[in-house]
């Protein structure tokens, strides 16, 4: 398995000691209890839908996905070797999991789900990351999100 | 994903997000993550487990409502293991690849090209139980045949100058698409094999044992050979894994971004 603890220490030093920016601390920007939220599903999976173009290493971008979108069609050109690709073939929503927001959604738990999510590449230099996500951000806003559940892999 | 967070909260934008390596998150520090003791590459656990994904996002979601940060909380649970297919079968799992039906397994070394081809010709089956059962793949991104980008692969080892089945695409892309397309087809095919076969297994298999993965450790090695800087970076760590190199005893650079 693509355990941490179970890698030799080698390879899993290798992921761990990764040389990675610091941001110091950034404020919780608050907001209504979930119910009432409106949520968005950004993922760093390098996930897209079959058609579009595919990532680019090093390149700051991301590819959107629509609500709608049938999650089979997904497919992940994500660069790295180094993750389980087992599972996603299996089921989407262990990566991007929309299935799950919706359930959320119809029992109350979540107020929207928003018309559009979002995919990075998690390979990508995050600063080359910064403008795209502030642009994402504009975008967020405009659509009325209020919360964002990120996950990579 | 931590850079994320913070450029999204600081334009303004609540975010919480799933962390699978402690160590970055500690040091990162986004506004509100959950640490899950998960396989990289499964942020939300096991597959096919819808309640186990719901209690997941369940917990990362409420971290919406906390005001203060850096929130960085643990998952509580490991995710439910796969279950057993056939019991009664101790065996555990085995090669895909058969070769009982008459048919003698061909030389890699002596003919690289048929031994590919007959060993694609072997998972065929198992590819189609896959899909089958799936009812989706992840195959086909290259918009062309496996059977081309076999021939290709083949040819790139003996002449990196070969007809590129992609000629709208630079060298390196094309390779990485043969690369990744072949990826696709053998774990989706090894994991419709019965003994529920954890990702390690298939790769053990598939980077050690079957013919593509000999065929892999030469491709790595004319692409680190190679004048193309951006064939040498792949040769570092995109076609074989830091943990297979690991285990073959080469050399393994420090990653970069998640690499």
């Amino acid at each position: 398995m693509v355990y941490l603890h179970e890698m030799p220490e080698g390879p899993r030093n290798m992921i761990v000691n990764q040389d990675l920016p610091e941001y110091g601390e950034t404020a919780c920007v608050d907001g209504p209890p979930l119910k009432d939220r409106k949520v968005a599903i950004v993922t760093t999976a390098g996930l897209h839908r079959r058609d579009d173009k595919h990532f680019t290493p090093g390149v700051g971008e991301y590819r959107i996905i629509p609500g709608d979108t049938d999650i089979d069609d997904l497919i992940m050109s994500h660069v790295s070797t180094n993750f389980d690709r087992t599972g996603f073939y299996q089921d989407v929503n262990l990566v991007f999991p929309v299935d799950r927001l919706k359930e959320l959604q119809e029992q109350g738990e979540v107020g929207e789900i928003a018309e559009y999510h979002y995919a990075f590449m998690g390979a990508t230099p995050p600063t080359a990351m910064e403008a795209v996500a502030k642009d994402l951000a504009a975008t967020l806003k405009t659509d009325g999100v209020n919360g964002v559940v990120l996950a990579g892999v | 994903m931590g850079a994320l967070a913070h450029y999204l909260e600081r334009e303004g934008i609540a975010t919480t997000g799933i962390s699978l390596v402690r160590a970055h998150t500690e040091k990162i520090q986004p506004p509100r993550a959950l640490w899950c003791p998960f396989e990289l590459g499964r942020p939300f656990g096991a597959p096919n487990e819808p309640e186990f994904q719901t209690r997941v996002i369940k917990t990362v979601l409420s971290l919406l409502e906390r005001e203060t940060g850096p929130v960085l909380e643990d998952f509580p649970e490991e995710p439910p293991s796969a279950p057993e297919e056939n019991p009664g079968d101790m065996e555990g799992w085995t090669c895909p690849v058969n070769f009982g039906d008459g048919s003698a397994e061909i030389d890699v070394d002596t003919d690289p090209g048929s031994a590919l081809a007959q060993e694609v010709d072997q998972l065929r089956s198992w590819y189609d139980l896959a899909l089958k059962k799936n009812k989706r793949t992840t195959l086909g991104i290259s918009e062309v045949p496996l059977v081309e980008l076999s021939k290709y692969l083949v040819s790139f080892l003996e002449d990196q100058d070969t007809p590129l089945p992609r000629p709208d695409l630079p060298v390196h892309q094309n390779v990485k698409l043969a690369v990744d397309e072949h990826r696709a087809f053998y774990y989706e095919a090894s994991a419709a094999k019965p003994g529920n076969p954890s990702d390690t297994e298939i790769a053990d298999w598939y980077y050690e044992d079957s013919v593509l993965g000999q065929l892999l450790v030469k491709l790595n090695s004319v692409c680190a050979g190679s004048d193309d800087p951006i064939l040498v970076k792949m040769s570092d760590r995109r076609i074989i894994p830091v943990r297979q190199r690991h285990l073959k005893g080469q050399k393994v650079n420090v990653l970069a971004h998640n690499d």
